[in-house]
Order: C-alpha cells, then structure tokens, then sequence
C-alpha cells in the first residue's frame, strides 16, 4: 500500500488491561476499502493483510482494538475493528481479512429507556442521555459539536430500548432536514495520541462546496432522477400525548387547489406516515411534514458516481481518502441538466450531497472513490440493512407507545351496568374505556342487548362526554329493584 | 458522416470474469465491488481452485450484505424515506 502515503494505526485500546501496543500496517496491506456515511460518519474499513506469521499474538488486531487510517494529520477513518479473522489457506499460506467499524457504532452499546414527560430541546435531551452513559461511553463527552444553532423546538419523547443512535435519529428527523455524524475531535486526543471520537449533529447543508470533480476526474457515473422521492402532499399521522391521534396534510403550493397539478413540477402525489409510535404534537408533526414536503416536492435524484481523483472548493487536487460523508460535490459538467444552464453549483442539479463515500485501494495499484450522492441506489443490500435495523429494534421493544384504531373502523366492546335496588326513575352509569384509542371522536353508539331487567330508558351516550378515549353511558331504572343491563356496544363515525 | 456500433468482442467480455450483482452494476463500480479481486486472487484462481474463488465471493458477498446495517448509521434514509 502507501500508494496514497495513508498509514493504518492498529492500538490496543485506551483502558484496556495490556499495555499500550501501537503498529503501522500500512506497508502489509493487499487490499483496503473504507466508507463514510452521512448520518453515521466513519463508517466501515475492510482489509486484507498479509503478515510473515499471522499466529503471532497481536492484540492490537485483536476485537475491540482502535484503528486510524491517516494521510499525515488527517483522519480518513477511525473506529475499532469488529470482525479480525485469521484465514489459512493451503495454498497461499495465511492472510488476515480485517473489517472494522466507525467509531459511532460505540452509540449502539446501550438500548435503555428514557421517558421526557417535560418538554425537552432536542440539545438537552442528547446531553441528558450522554450523561446518563458517561462512565462506559467511548466517545468523547464533547458535544460542542452537537446542535450548535440550538434548535428551540421541544419533544415529550418516550424511547422504549433506544439507542443512542436511534435517538439520534429520532430527533433529526423530528428536527426537519438534520444530520449527525462521528468523525475525530479536532483538538482532543485519546491516550494512544489518537483522535478522540466526536459526535456532531447539524442542519444539512447542501449548498457549501467542498469537492469539485471535473470531467477528467470522473470515471463513471450514473444519474437517476428518483420517482421515490417525489411527493408533493405530506400526511403525517401522530398521536398527542395529551389530545391523542391526529393526523396534519401539507401540501404544495404550486398544486392546484384541487389537487390538479396547477405549476407543480409533477401530478398529485401522497407521501403517508405513521409517526404514532412516539408522542408528537401537532405543532412538532407539521415541522416534520413541511421539512418532508420542501425535500420532496421537487425531483431529487439518486447518483452513483466514481472518481480517480477530486479537488477541493478552489480546483486544488485533493488525495481521494479525504472526501468524507456530510459534504457537497460540485460536479460542472452536470450543469446541463438544469431547466436553464446554471454558471455556478445549483443542489440537485450540479452539486450534491454526499452519503456515502467508498473508498478503495488495491494492490493492483488501482485507487477509487465510489460516492453515493443525495440518495442511496436501491440495491438488495440497502434493503436487507434496513430491514435488519427495523427487526433489531422490534426485539428490543418492552412496550408500545399507544395503539390506535385505524380511521373508520367500528370498535365493539362489551358494557355492563347492574344495581341493586335502585329507585324507580334513577339514572346510572358507566364508563366506557375504548381499548384501542380511536382515531376520531365517534359520533355515538350503538347497543345490543344479551340480558337487561328493569331498563324504563337507555343506554344513552351522557351529552358530551364522547372523547376518542371513552365516553359515559346510563340508564335510567323503570320501578324501585334491581336494574341490570348487559350487552355490546359498537362505535359509529369513528 | 459515419455512423458507429458498440459491439462486445469475446475479449472483451473475458474482462470481467465476476457475476454482476445487479442489472448495469459490474463488480467494479458503485460500492458493491468490495474486495473481491483481491481475494480471489489470494483464494488462488490462477490455480484452478474454483471452491477457493467461490468460498471467497461468498464471505465477501456476506460482509457487504451485513455491513450495510451494522455500520453507524445503517442505511437509515435522511429525512424519513
């Protein structure tokens, strides 16, 4: 390797219970490949190392170990191996296959529950569960870095086995068009002289330039404007944790008021979301639908594109191992794809944000920057991480925030009301709890009797007590005895 | 004027010996090539050891199946799709 001048630092790490051991691989490696990720920052490393004798007892390779890839002072990736496997081949004698991950997967070592029933800024709320995890956490408790705007807005979450990282998601998304990432501290340092982890959190910038790549840096790309991200109507559905469900509908407003497409730049289309698993007010569920609907009403594109060299802002070459994640590309020779042809970088059209970087050095000699830009391509893989993430998070749930029934569907439950020797003329009642929530305030009830004596009238719905929560029903005794009247009832309008 | 045609000669297509992973997407492109080549020339093609290239595209095929999730991150779509 060294091709590019990068080292790979291999340390036990910091706390560890054996000395400090530190080595340089750099020379050893076959083969390398890195990835940056926008949110998540240093995503993961994978190499293959060829050593005179792999069985030497080498803790620095060992699981958990730290690992910093650096050009110089920079960091390209930095993170802690999680798969060190020693292979032996009989005919090539033995290698190791290496794969490493960011030091932001240390935010997935501890799902717990945290509740903020008062109002909380989304600062606050991360700075609560940093502290929380202060003793064990392995990155730095730095969080300067973390929502330097101080977004005001305010959550009453319930996170039910969250992790760090699921919380962060959680909040970004609540925040509109955020991001968070793990890169190194600029300035602190962990025992082994290494950067430090830190975690940053921010608003999407996609009009800064920071990479340019000309036509002769490109090698291939391939642009594909995403019917997937095209809506221009928002619905969010959402449950108040005081006034329980509701659901808000944003829309554009270049659509006609009917919903014909009018000076929009495509027909009529819904993008729907359930957000009931965590308390929203309607407040908070706008925000996440207008932050929605302004990244999607206009054609956003999913971009591949690989490079054999870049350049920084000013034209300056740039080594390939520095284009990180949470950065624009600003690529001229895209500019004819804009409706007019744009002199500078215009987002979406000739300047994208990058969500992944691949980086990848072979011992051919070949050096390559594979970058993800504005949007995942949908491959099998993506799919498959996303359905794991989801799975993941479904086995580690102890609960459910609050179920609702779904719009228009009738509930039926069971009512009982018995009394003995009532007055003749008195009226009693019941409270009748809806288990699911509904999703509407129904509009009444109606009643089907299994046994009733002594009924003179109901059972009536008492006036305005119906919520979508429950309401009161009563009847009234016909003579002096007991009074009993069992049966079901069935929700209307709801 | 003259006029030209893209034809795939059997060199050509000997390039590349690797199964495509998705329609348009050779081994070589987009972040699904991972480490392949160097592996199997590790794993011994040359050598006519096809268990060896065929073991090695299946931990590799592996590796980036699961590091798609199991990186920070994940592929956690931003702003919700």
């Amino acid at each position: 390797m060294r091709r590019d001048t990068l080292a790979l630092w291999a340390y036990t790490p910091p706390g560890a219970p054996y000395p400090l051991v530190a080595t340089d691989y750099g020379a050893h490696i076959e083969a390398l490949e890195f990835t940056t990720v926008a949110p998540g920052g240093f995503g993961d490393l994978a190499c293959i190392l060829k050593l005179p004798d792999a069985r030497l007892p080498r803790p620095e390779l060992g699981l958990f170990s730290r690992v910093a890839l650096r050009d110089g002072l920079f960091t390209c990736f930095s993170g802690e191996w999680s798969d060190p496997a020693l292979v032996l081949d009989s005919a090539h004698g033995e290698y190791m296959m290496l794969s490493a991950l960011g030091g932001g997967a240390a935010l997935r070592d501890d799902p717990d529950d945290a509740a903020y029933p008062t109002a909380t800024t989304a600062q606050g709320i991360l700075a609560a569960e940093f502290s929380r995890r202060a003793s064990y956490l392995a990155l730095d408790s730095d969080l300067s870095a973390v929502l330097p705007s101080h977004p005001a807005n305010t959550y009453t979450p319930v996170y039910d086995g969250y992790t760090l990282e699921e919380i962060l998601h959680d909040l970004t998304g609540a925040l509109g068009d955020y991001i968070w990432t793990v890169y190194e501290h600029p300035t602190h340092t962990d025992a082994a002289g290494f950067p430090t982890w830190q975690l940053r959190a921010h608003q999407r910038d996609t009009t800064t330039t920071h990479y340019l790549a000309l036509g002769a840096d490109i090698l291939e790309w391939r642009v594909a404007p995403s019917m997937q991200r095209a809506y221009n109507v928002v619905q969010v559905a959402y449950v108040d944790p005081v006034a329980g469900p509701g659901s808000v509908t944003v829309s554009d407003a270049r659509l006609g008021p009917d919903g014909a497409q009018g000076n929009a730049p495509f027909r009529r289309r819904k993008l729907r979301r359930n957000l009931g698993d965590l308390p929203l007010t309607a407040t908070q569920a706008t925000a996440i639908a207008n932050a929605w609907l302004a990244a999607y009403s206009n054609p956003s594109n999913k971009i591949e594109i690989t490079l054999r060299a870049v350049r920084d802002a000013s034209g300056n070459p740039l080594p390939l191992s520095h284009v990180r994640a949470d950065a624009n590309l600003f690529v001229p020779e895209l500019a004819v794809r804009g409706q007019r042809l744009s002199s500078g970088p215009q987002p979406g059209v000739n300047q994208f944000y990058i969500i992944e970087s691949s980086y990848r050095e072979m011992a051919s000699g070949d050096v390559r920057l594979a970058l993800q830009l504005d949007n995942y391509a949908d491959r099998g893989e993506a799919l498959l991480a996303r359905l794991q993430i989801a799975d993941e998070a479904r086995q580690r749930r102890r609960g459910i925030y609050r179920p609702v029934q779904s719009a228009g569907a009738q509930q039926v439950g069971y009512l009982s009301i018995r009394a003995p020797g009532a007055s003749a003329g008195q009226r009693l009642g019941v409270g009748v709890n809806f288990v699911p929530v509904l999703s509407n305030t129904p509009t009444g009830l109606t009643f089907t009797v299994i046994t009733s004596a002594n009924i003179g009238s109901g059972p009536v719905v008492t006036a305005n007590t119906m919520t979508p929560y429950g309401c009161e029903v009563t009847v009234t005794a016909a003579a002096a005895g007991n009074v009993v009247w069992t049966g079901t009832y069935t929700t209307q309008g709801a | 004027m003259s006029t030209s045609t893209t034809t795939t000669s059997p060199e050509q297509a000997r390039e590349n010996p690797y199964p495509l992973l998705e329609p348009g997407t050779n081994s070589e492109s987009g972040t699904a090539g991972g480490l392949l080549s160097a592996l199997i020339e590790i794993a011994g093609a040359e050598g006519g050891s096809l268990y060896g290239v065929l073991a090695a595209w299946q931990r590799e095929q592996d590796r980036l199946a699961n590091r798609g999730w199991r990186r920070p991150g994940g592929m956690i779509r931003p702003a919700g799709l």
